[in-house]
């Protein structure tokens, strides 16, 4: 572990033992079980496209992949949900979720969730085994959803490290007391950041305090994940041949990535509404090899992420703002020249960032409407901006 | 001022959490391999070529390597040296359609430039035997069907006591043999020609330059050219493709256990119709005896191809246009006589040779591009040329 790793750590410790616990709220990481059927949907008019070309969102000096496909000029559904629960017995409960996601061109119907949770009766605290497709709980970064999330726009975060979502088949062990929360997780090994059922296992730490008349949430937590020759598959090169040497000779990774994070949440309800910050700082490390055309490359990266959001909201409005912005360290332990850095798009000598203005109402118990202006820089010396017009529909079905 | 603020602002408690530093992507290359890059003197933008543990070069390896190249008492009859057959104003190649060897034997196979040779992972036009420049020197020194140097058995101390014999050369071989037993041997000459061979790095030609840059390197032509030679009707580069124009590549990273040794059949010759080349020489096929093997043989690089006609691995075509228009064609169709038949309906034939329709005008472009390939500074650089011209 390097030294910045650990002085991290070390910071994330400090700050999580900072404060006593208080009760945990529910809601994500919510353990009630229930019977029903509920469902939701984002629709999302865009101004412009993220990218220009379907491949061009690709961030220079970051290793992407996953489903972090480009947003695309027009009227586009971003995600919709159909979640069944049952609960056959007062401590078990298995739910099942359908998604569809815009893959830039085609929607594609996923098999979301397909999870059974057992939750025994205890004398003091939570117990809960969960074991199916999921995505982690070490944070929310790591599984947002336009339909489920304030914001419509995707997370820069949540593209680079996560690659927009993370899903896998796992077994997750929870165990809440007081104001604690911790849990544990085992992956197969095939979500993104994981590759070719590689090792895979999480973990995080979180509990809650009063703080300013408000609630704080903190959680820390860390992913770690192997890989075997982890492409970036998010765009078919087909016969794809290069009329300038911008185009992209696009490496397997081979190795190892860890992930630690400092979730924090604090939020304080007032007479007409509410008002949140939200703050997430993610530092994810690889190392290994990059493969390329029989090359091999030995390898490391440091990337170090941070993202705010605020939030007030005014009894049927919200109006919020965020902020993220990622630092990209490259390190190649080997002979390799800037042309070849160039190609594999590891270059990385700026931050990309990306930051959004938004206004979210709720037009009755169903839907809601937002407005969100967004400024982001994912490529070096261009700045693009877009406008999203949204709706948003959850609804109980049963 | 506006449009800068508001990003800014939102950036700012970001940048806090972010710790405002820079992002970075450095290279960290061991002192081996600085050490590598400065001996061979490879440049900042080109990758440092496979080397042998077994043969690390030294300035003084070089130094002998290169006045060897230049030795004809490197000949059995004192006639020719390796210089005979690569010319340093035709990147290393003849000129000639197929060599004559020492003893006066035309050769088979057309003598291939040396330019970037340290980068192919298989040696000759078209073997899998060597992988490495120090074991193919063996056979232009050695071999006795046909003859090239003709340092054959019977030969090989008469020969090595020239060398013995000459104080100065018993310093060099001292001097880049400093741990070896002392005396001259024929290992020891093809590791310092081998060391000299891979110093033979061509990097400046004006498409290294546009690459480096210079947008007025190229011609808009020649842009015109580069854009062909990678598109959907040329493909050139599925066989010329990368740094060095040669599909058949390695570097110091290259990974030994998937190297690609990659070899094909470009519809030369079709004779009978059954995908046969001429008889004396049907490439890979000659080692391995595999009827598949006929007509395979491997994508040199084209840096300074412009200077290495005549093309093909009998020289049997004189000039860059024919050869653009050899790949139109889709393999070339000889009328009548023994090696009648047309390469394009060869059996054997690659898949990437298919042909296609172009005009005078970007024949013309392709053609300037393989011009911008040619490096005058490899071609006329001091440290490649004769020591003691006469």
């Amino acid at each position: 572990m390097s030294k910045t790793n650990r002085i991290f750590l070390a910071l994330l410790s400090a700050v999580s033992l900072l404060a006593p616990p208080q009760a945990i709220a529910h809601g994500q990481y919510g353990h009630e079980f229930r019977t029903g059927l509920e469902a939701s949907a984002a629709l999302t008019y865009r101004s412009a496209d993220l990218a220009e070309e379907v491949d061009d969102y690709r961030i220079s000096g970051a290793l992407m992949g996953g489903e972090s496909y480009r947003e695309e000029q027009g009227l586009n559904l971003s995600s919709a949900h159909l979640t069944g629960f049952y609960q056959p017995q007062k401590d078990i409960q298995v739910a099942a979720s359908l998604a569809v996601h815009s893959h830039d061109d085609n929607y594609e119907i996923e098999l979301d969730k397909a999870l059974i949770s057992w939750q025994p009766a205890l004398t003091k605290g939570i117990f809960l085994i969960e074991a199916g497709m999921m995505s982690t709980l070490t944070t929310d970064s790591a599984s947002r959803h336009a339909d489920t999330d304030l914001v419509a726009e995707p997370s820069l975060v949540s593209d680079v490290l996560w690659g927009r979502h993370h899903r896998d088949l796992g077994l997750r062990a929870t165990y809440l007391l007081g104001g604690w929360t911790v849990g544990v997780e085992a992956w197969n090994g095939d979500g993104w950041p994981a590759a070719d059922r590689a090792n895979a296992f999480s973990g995080y730490l979180a509990y809650n305090i009063a703080l300013w008349g408000g609630n704080l949430s903190n959680r820390a937590w860390l992913f770690r994940a192997d890989a075997e020759d982890r492409e970036d598959d998010r765009f078919d090169p087909g016969h794809n041949h290069s009329d300038d040497l911008e185009d992209l000779e696009l490496p397997a990774f081979t190795g190892h990535t860890q992930l630690v994070g400092w979730d924090l949440d604090w939020k304080k309800d007032l007479q007409t509404g509410s008002l949140q910050i939200s703050m997430r700082l993610t530092r994810s490390q690889s190392e290994g090899d990059l493969t390329l055309t029989g090359q091999a490359f030995p390898y490391e990266n440091a990337y170090t992420a941070g993202l705010v959001l605020g939030a007030y909201r005014y009894e049927a409005n919200t109006f919020y703002v965020r902020a993220e912005q990622i630092e990209l360290d490259n390190d190649f332990n080997a002979d390799i020249t800037a042309t070849q850095i160039e190609a594999m798009g590891l270059t990385g000598n700026y931050e990309p960032w990306k930051g959004l203005l938004g206004w979210q109402r709720q037009t009755g118990d169903q839907f809601a409407i937002r407005l969100e202006a967004v400024v982001s820089r994912h490529q070096a010396g261009s700045t693009e901006k877009a406008l999203n017009l949204g709706v948003i529909w959850q609804s109980p079905l049963l | 001022m506006k449009r800068i603020f508001l990003p800014g602002a939102l950036l700012l408690p970001v940048m806090l959490l972010v710790g405002c530093g820079e992002s970075e992507t450095s290279v960290n290359r061991s002192a081996e391999q600085d050490s590598l890059r400065e001996v061979l003197g490879i440049p900042e933008h080109f990758p440092l070529p496979y080397v042998p543990e077994f043969n690390l070069p030294t300035e003084e390896k070089i130094a002998l390597g290169r006045r060897l190249f230049y030795e004809e008492r490197l000949s059995a009859n004192e006639t020719q040296s390796c210089a005979s057959c690569h010319e340093q104003a035709r990147a290393f190649a003849d000129g000639e359609t197929v060599p004559t060897g020492s003893s006066g034997e035309r050769l088979t196979r057309n003598s291939q430039g040396l330019a970037n040779v340290a980068y192919h992972p298989t040696l000759t036009w078209a073997s899998k035997i060597f992988t490495n420049i120090e074991s193919q020197l063996h056979v232009p020194l050695r071999a006795d069907n046909p003859i090239e140097l003709g340092i054959t058995d019977g030969v090989l101390d008469e020969v090595l006591d020239r060398f013995n014999d000459a104080p100065l050369y018993s310093q060099l071989f001292a001097n880049a043999f400093p741990e070896a037993e002392p005396g001259v041997t024929i290992n020891k000459i093809s590791h310092a020609l081998a060391s000299f061979v891979r110093t033979m790095v061509s990097a400046d030609s004006a498409f290294d330059r546009w690459l480096a840059g210079d947008e007025q390197a190229m011609t808009d032509q020649q842009k015109e050219g580069f854009v062909l030679f990678n598109g959907e009707k040329f493909e050139c580069f599925h066989c010329h493709g990368g740094i060095n124009f040669s599909v058949s590549y390695r570097d110091s990273n290259s990974d030994p256990g998937s190297l690609s040794v990659p070899f094909f059949n470009n519809g030369l010759y079709n004779v009978g119709g059954d995908g046969s080349y001429p008889p004396n020489d049907q490439g890979l096929f000659e080692l391995t005896q595999n009827p598949n093997h006929r007509g395979l043989f491997r994508p040199p690089t084209l840096r300074n191809v412009a200077v290495t006609q005549p093309y093909m691995h009998d020289g049997s075509i004189e000039t860059l246009r024919e050869v653009v228009l050899h790949y139109a064609r889709g393999g070339r169709r000889i009328e009548d006589g023994p090696l009648a038949g047309d390469g394009r309906l060869s059996p054997l034939k690659s898949g990437l040779v298919r042909g296609f329709s172009a005009t005078e005008e970007e024949v013309d472009a392709v053609v300037a591009f393989l011009e911008a390939l040619t490096d005058e500074t490899f071609l006329t650089a001091p440290e490649f040329s004769d020591p003691e011209p006469e």
